[in-house]
């Protein structure tokens, strides 16, 4: 006989238990949104323990002999961390040893991250990447170009696009160079003394393009000037359309343009060589400056953020896991082979800062060719690097990440960025 | 009790890792033996004709033995039959066993591909260029990896007649040295034969890689292969001396009679330092091995850098070594082959086209001086293996005809 009528008690003791049930579901969401990558025993995702800890062994080389202050290094695969060594210190002077939640300056390591921010007002349809840049930012419209820097004054033709803005053929340099072009740069001291990103673009706007849009590739601020183009976008300050595009939803909660006071006691120490080149030395704050400058609204896109180890990983894995991580989403996969394929073949090299053997994506440095940079890694890895040494790279085909974190201008001593690439590369035994 | 379970146990471990390579019938492993026969039909043809006093052929596919023939004679005049077991001089055969050893290293993070030479060896830094009769200054510096793909911009002497090869000769580089130092103290008087990265050149420089791990090493050439690549693999038969207990399993070496009709014993001057006592150790050829330790280099390649749960090198270091690394290099020597690419210590086949051979794109591979080859063949996890004793010029290209019918052997 099928009961009619529920039993009353019964029904309150369900009811009660369905809201206990909830709970523990939004707990688990919870953990489940807000997860940290999990840690893993190297066998398990086919590395090899012993020939991992020859990266320590190295590590902890260059911290006896001198040659660094501390390093993290970190090696995941399979969405699951293999390796986190953090050695030596943060500061020598004030006795703080580096610990894995220390604050680096990440400098140039800004820009990929800045890239994908871009990318995804381009999956919002605001932009296509082969619209010209004067058409958001006309002051960019008509500049004039000197062939590689001290050429006569033409037009330049065509006008530069987004696409050369993130692939670094918009025909702009760093300064720093022997050219006319490169002088107007220091001159106008384009990345100093700005209080707002447009400060900026009004003074790139009166400096000569150093080449053809499209016909060279050249290291330049091209990345800030994308930075421009997502305020423009989004008519927010590119601090607040990090925060809410990037940050917030991936749980990079110590990365940004500041380090806020209370988290001053993480911020690793700069180190630069010593005059004698025997050993380190702190690096004068005019060096590496800016991050306690709480009212600017200068935020430079190619190279102002600090980050820490954690929070650079879940950028990685978000990357390595085709767009999302933990169920948020930020690009579509379709977009990420899109950033991460080689965009500048057969386009002339106007700067050594590109590796032999890799090609250029979208704000990403893409290996190409491993006979060229003697390399024991695979084709289609990506990556970048900042000034104060740290790297990334991801390899989709190893389904590995790699970051080296380290905070020493150059000349350094060594390439320990390199060497770190290697061994990790030549842990894989599966 | 307990004492013979352990012995037993150890036994069980030993076995599991200096287990031998297995042997398969050929229909297992994908091939036929109707066809394999006919590899077996052509060796001992060679050695009717007078050709070749002997010769081993092996075929293995998949971590198996499917092909094993021994036929002929070692030393047709003492009347030594050629063996399983029998020792050969592997002469340019010992260059791929050095590039994994070096690559051992690298692996440690001791040196990078892209390191200028110098930075390990002064005595080759800012070596010149013999450029139509006057030296200039090398307009960079020759790399690790110059070294490993032959762009070092040296030669060997031998296989040439330029200015520079005969220098080599007068210098008599690979000769009457005590120590691979002694060699590398001769070759920095040479000028170098093209500027370094611009062509592909034969030649010494894999003895200079046996000098870069020496001293990246702080060891003897003989010592850290030793310790590195043949105790691991148990590779025990070689090595850069022959001892006297073994001297009865070592192969006579042959060349052609002065009429060119047969084959007669080459005298002892041709062959080398294989009693002497220096620490003078070619890396470039001074090695004698046997069929099965060679075929466990190769199976270890094959493997991925592993063999019986010893791993020598990653699997992304073994990849790096076997693609081509002088794509866009002009070739300057004939011993380059059309269709083939160079990798690090060995060659690499890119073009089955060009080369007009039967075989799969990125297959790599080298002989000796004697007629030696190997081949390992990760597309159809195949490995030849071909070891004769016999200089050069021999009759016919036997070696290219024992790869020819390996292929055809292929029925799966």
């Amino acid at each position: 006989m099928l009961p009619t009528r529920p039993d009353r008690n019964l029904q309150n003791k369900n009811n009660t238990m369905s809201v206990r049930l909830l709970i523990l579901h939004f707990a688990l969401a919870a953990t489940v949104l807000g997860a940290e990558i999990p840690h893993t025993k190297p066998e398990a995702v086919g590395l090899s323990k012993e020939r991992l800890e020859r990266i320590t062994s190295a590590l902890e080389a260059d911290v006896k002999r001198g040659h660094l202050a501390g390093a993290i290094g970190v090696v995941a695969r399979k969405g699951k961390i293999a390796y986190w060594e953090t050695i030596g210190m943060a500061d020598i002077e004030a006795q703080r040893p580096m610990q894995d939640d220390t604050i680096f300056r990440i400098y140039s390591m800004t820009k990929p991250i800045v890239g994908v921010a871009l990318m995804t007002l381009y999956e919002e349809g605001k932009f296509a990447l082969r619209d010209p840049v004067e058409k958001y930012l006309p002051r960019l419209g008509g500049l004039k170009v000197m062939a590689d820097g001290d050429g006569d004054r033409v037009p330049s033709d065509p006008e530069m696009t987004v696409q050369d803005l993130m692939r670094h053929t918009a025909g702009m340099t760093y300064g720093g160079g022997k050219t006319a072009v490169d002088k107007m740069y220091g001159d106008l001291d384009v990345l100093g003394d700005n209080r707002t990103v447009d400060d900026f673009i009004r003074k790139l706007a009166k400096i000569p393009l150093k080449h053809q849009p499209g016909s060279a590739w050249e290291y330049s601020v091209s990345v800030d000037v994308q930075g421009r183009l997502i305020e423009i976008l989004t008519g927010k300050d590119l601090a607040t359309a990090l925060r809410e595009r990037i940050f917030r939803p991936l749980d990079m909660r110590d990365t940004g343009f500041t380090v806020p006071a209370k988290k001053k006691g993480r911020f690793v120490q700069m180190y630069s060589k010593t005059e004698d080149e025997q050993g380190i030395e702190p690096s004068p704050a005019n060096r590496s400056s800016g991050y306690f400058d709480y009212e600017s609204r200068w935020y430079s896109g190619g190279g102002g953020l600090v980050s820490t180890t954690r929070d650079y990983l879940r950028f990685c894995q978000m990357m390595l896991n085709g767009g999302e991580l933990d169920g948020n989403r930020i690009l579509s996969r379709k977009t990420i082979e899109l950033m991460t394929r080689d965009h500048v073949q057969g386009i002339r090299r106007a700067s050594s800062v590109l590796s032999p053997g890799y090609g250029f994506g979208l704000d990403f440095a893409v290996h190409v060719d491993m006979a060229e940079s003697g390399l024991n890694g695979s084709l289609g890895e990506y990556n970048w690097g900042g000034l104060a040494g740290t790297i990334f790279w991801i390899d989709p085909t190893e389904e590995m990440i790699g970051l080296y974190m380290i905070q020493m201008l150059p000349p350094r001593f060594s390439d320990g960025r390199t060497q770190f690439k290697r061994l990790a590369y030549q842990a894989i035994v599966d | 009790m307990i004492f013979r379970i352990s012995t037993f146990l150890l036994a069980l471990a030993a076995s599991a890792f200096c287990g031998e390579i297995p042997h398969a019938s050929p229909v297992e492993v994908g091939l036929s033996q109707e066809r394999l026969d006919r590899i077996t039909r052509a060796m001992e043809s060679s050695i009717e004709k007078g050709h070749l006093a002997g010769a081993i052929g092996v075929v293995a596919r998949k971590g198996r033995i499917a092909y094993w023939e021994t036929v002929g004679m070692s030393d047709r005049e003492a009347g030594r039959p050629m063996e399983d077991d029998t020792i050969f001089r592997i002469y340019s055969m010992t260059k791929p066993i050095v590039g994994v050893a070096l690559m051992t290293l690298y692996e440690e993070g001791r040196f990078a591909l892209r390191d200028p030479v110098k930075n390990h060896i002064p005595e080759l830094g800012g070596l010149n260029v013999w450029v139509d009769g006057t030296e200039v200054p090398s307009e960079r510096e020759m790399t690790v990896q110059d070294l490993m793909r032959h762009t070092a911009g040296m030669t060997y002497g031998l296989f040439g007649d330029s200015p520079v090869d005969r220098m080599y000769t007068d210098a008599n580089v690979l000769g009457d040295n005590r120590s691979v130092a002694d060699f590398i103290d001769k070759l920095a008087k040479l000028p170098l034969k093209h500027q370094p990265g611009s062509a592909w050149e034969y030649s010494v420089s894999v003895d200079v890689q046996g000098r870069l791990i020496e001293v990246l090493s702080g060891q003897d050439l003989a010592t850290f292969m030793k310790e590195r690549i043949f105790d691991p693999l148990d590779m025990r038969d070689t090595a850069f001396r022959m001892t006297d207990e073994k001297a009865d399993r070592f192969v006579q070496i042959y060349q052609k009679s002065e009429d060119k009709k047969r084959i007669v014993p080459a005298p002892k001057s041709r062959t080398g330092r294989y009693y002497e006592e220096s620490k003078w150790y070619s890396g470039g050829g001074g090695l004698v091995s046997t069929t099965r330790d060679y075929l466990r280099f190769c199976q270890m390649m094959l493997n991925g850098g592993v063999l019986d749960g010893v791993r020598i090198l990653s699997r992304k270091t073994v990849d790096l070594m076997t693609i081509d690394h002088i794509a866009s290099v002009p070739r300057a020597s004939s011993i380059s082959r059309a269709g083939y690419g160079f990798g690090l210590d060995f060659a690499v086949h890119i073009d089955p086209a060009g080369s007009g051979l039967n075989g799969s794109p990125g297959e790599y591979n080298w002989g000796g001086l004697a007629g030696t080859i190997f081949w390992i063949d990760p597309a159809e996890e195949m490995i030849g293996l071909y070891m004769i004793q016999m200089l050069p010029p021999r009759f016919g290209d036997s070696r290219d005809q024992f790869k020819r019918l390996a292929y055809q052997a292929i029925i799966d």
